[in-house]
């Protein structure tokens, strides 16, 4: 009897929301969603690409071509990469456009060539077998 | 307070003192070079004052014993002994083959037989030969092949010229040879030519006194040391790809482990080169020595037919300190099947492995030896979907 008086005193204090609580809740979601963005949309600083099983790194900020033997021709220009060229029959590779954010990727199925953007902050010790 | 200044001043010398002694002034070195007109690639990250001579070295040695070994080019001295030599003739090998082809002799051995170089009549045989096979072509679907051998007419002909004891190694003032007792044995070191061209890099390394490296030879992997990060060594961290794409469009990396290096990671798979029968029969480039069939079919019931087996190895990473051990365990651990390569393990505890099988296209079962350090367990949430195979 006493237990349920408890129960019933704090469920009156805690249901309503205040004003207030809705505000600081607002301004949280706000502050998360402005972090999630900038930490996320970070511009990149290295270019991985990944052919069977063999990582190479290059510098985001250095213009260059590289040729995976006569499969695909990545493109890194202005702070940004894109597959300029590609033999493989779907080129979804090089329709998919340019990437220069941490995490994007650039996938090139049917030849298994995986083109990623990273922070440049280690990494160098990632090697994949299979 | 001028004492407890001091103090701190000291302190932080001293501790600089200490991150000085691994201060490199180098960074890596990275390079790759096709070897031997592409037949192999040699990818590397060296760390050292002579890590240029030290590449240059390496591809030397990989151009040498490539050309030797090649069974692509009819004019190397492997080719001719397959081809042209006849029983009992001597032929003049390097030193580097000849110590090779006797380490071979011995993975032999230790595998049951599982591992062998001996099996290439069953290889042409089978239209799997290491180099003259063109394997999966990603613009076209499997390839399809029509008949397939009979087993007892050519099968089990093939097979009685794989007996690896006609195979004679002799050294005379100084010079190597090898000659066959059988006229028709045909030898193919394509299983075990890059760990050992791996192994030989190490040496390279260790001699330019390099501080750490990385090795790729066509996926053999040797770390030596651990990874300079710029300020200190960390380890390594060895990402395993997923046999066949199941999910994703493609192969995405299915768990990852640490290692603070000295070892060497090799991983052998029936996913790499594989054909299609019209009869609906997958057969992946391994060859089963001891049943003379590729790994992925048996002979069926009435002993002339054959039937997919229900469940194979579709991929082996094997971790052990030789590179050229690493590539034949990998092999020959795909050939064992999941329960006999786990049973070879535990016997043999200077070899690590993390073994995955499929069952159809279906997920199968996974393996892991003891000494494996997962980091990275479920990143594209395909890990969990192996079932754990844990040994009685
Ligand atoms: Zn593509």
């Amino acid at each position: 009897m006493v237990n349920e008086k408890k129960i019933d005193a704090v469920k009156r204090e805690i249901s309503p929301l205040k004003l207030a609580d809705i505000i600081v809740l607002t301004a949280l979601i706000i502050l998360s969603v402005v972090l999630l963005v900038t930490v996320y949309g970070k511009t990149g600083e290295k270019v991985i690409v990944t052919y069977y099983g063999v990582s190479e790194e290059y510098d985001l900020g250095q213009d260059r071509e590289i040729a995976i033997e006569d499969k695909l021709t990545v493109c890194i220009s202005g702070g940004a990469v894109y597959v300029k060229d590609a033999q493989c029959p779907d080129k979804i590779c090089q329709n998919s456009g340019a990437v220069k954010k941490v995490n994007e990727t650039i996938v090139c199925a049917p030849f298994g060539i995986t083109v990623r953007i990273t922070d440049g902050k280690g990494g160098g010790n990632k090697v994949v077998t299979g | 307070m001028k004492k407890f200044f001091a103090a701190v001043f000291a302190a932080v010398s001293l501790f600089s003192c200490f991150s000085c002694a691994e201060n490199y002034e180098y960074e890596y070195l990275e390079k790759d070079s096709a070897v031997f007109s592409g037949a192999m690639t040699l990818y590397v990250k060296l760390l050292g004052r002579d890590a240029s001579s030290a590449f240059e070295e390496m591809s030397l040695t990989l151009e040498k014993i490539g050309s030797e070994i090649s069974l692509t080019d009819k004019n190397s001295a492997l080719s001719y002994f397959n081809e042209k030599a006849e029983e009992n003739e001597k032929v003049k090998v390097s030193k580097e083959t000849y110590n090779l082809i006797s380490l071979a002799l011995g993975f032999e051995k230790e595998t049951g037989g599982a591992f062998s170089i001996g099996a290439f009549n069953l290889s042409e045989l089978w239209g799997l030969d290491v180099d003259g096979y063109s394997g999966y072509d990603p613009f076209e679907d499997i390839p399809v092949k029509g008949e397939l051998p009979d087993y007892e007419t050519q099968v089990l002909s093939a097979k009685a010229h794989c007996d690896t004891s006609r195979l004679i190694l002799t050294q005379e003032a100084g010079e190597c040879f090898i000659e066959k007792s059988d006229g028709e044995l045909k030898i193919d070191l394509g299983g075990i030519a890059k760990g050992y061209c791996a192994d030989l890099c190490v040496g390279i390394a260790k001699r330019h006194s390099l501080k750490s490296a990385l090795i790729n030879i066509s996926g053999n992997i040797v770390l030596l040391g651990g990874y300079y990060d710029g300020r200190k060594f960390v380890d390594w961290e060895i990402s395993v790809l997923q046999p066949r794409p199941k999910a994703a469009l493609y192969r995405e990396e299915v768990c990852a482990f640490g290692s603070g290096g000295d070892i060497s990671i090799v991983t052998s798979g029936d996913y790499r080169r594989y054909y299609r029968h019209e009869s609906d029969l997958q057969l992946c480039h391994i060859i089963d020595p001891i049943s003379g069939l590729p790994t992925d079919i048996s002979l069926g019931a009435d002993g002339k037919s054959y039937v997919q087996k229900p469940e194979i190895v579709s991929s082996a990473t094997v971790l052990c300190g030789s590179s050229a051990a690493a590539d034949a365990y990998s092999t020959a651990l795909c050939v064992m099947g999941l329960e006999n390569a786990a049973r070879f393990l535990q016997e043999n505890n200077d070899v690590c492995a993390i073994i995955f099988t499929e069952r159809g296209e279906a997920h199968g079962r996974m393996y892991a030896s003891d000494g494996i350090e997962f980091i990275k367990e479920d990143t594209y949430g395909e890990f969990r979907k192996y079932e754990k195979y844990a040994p009685a």
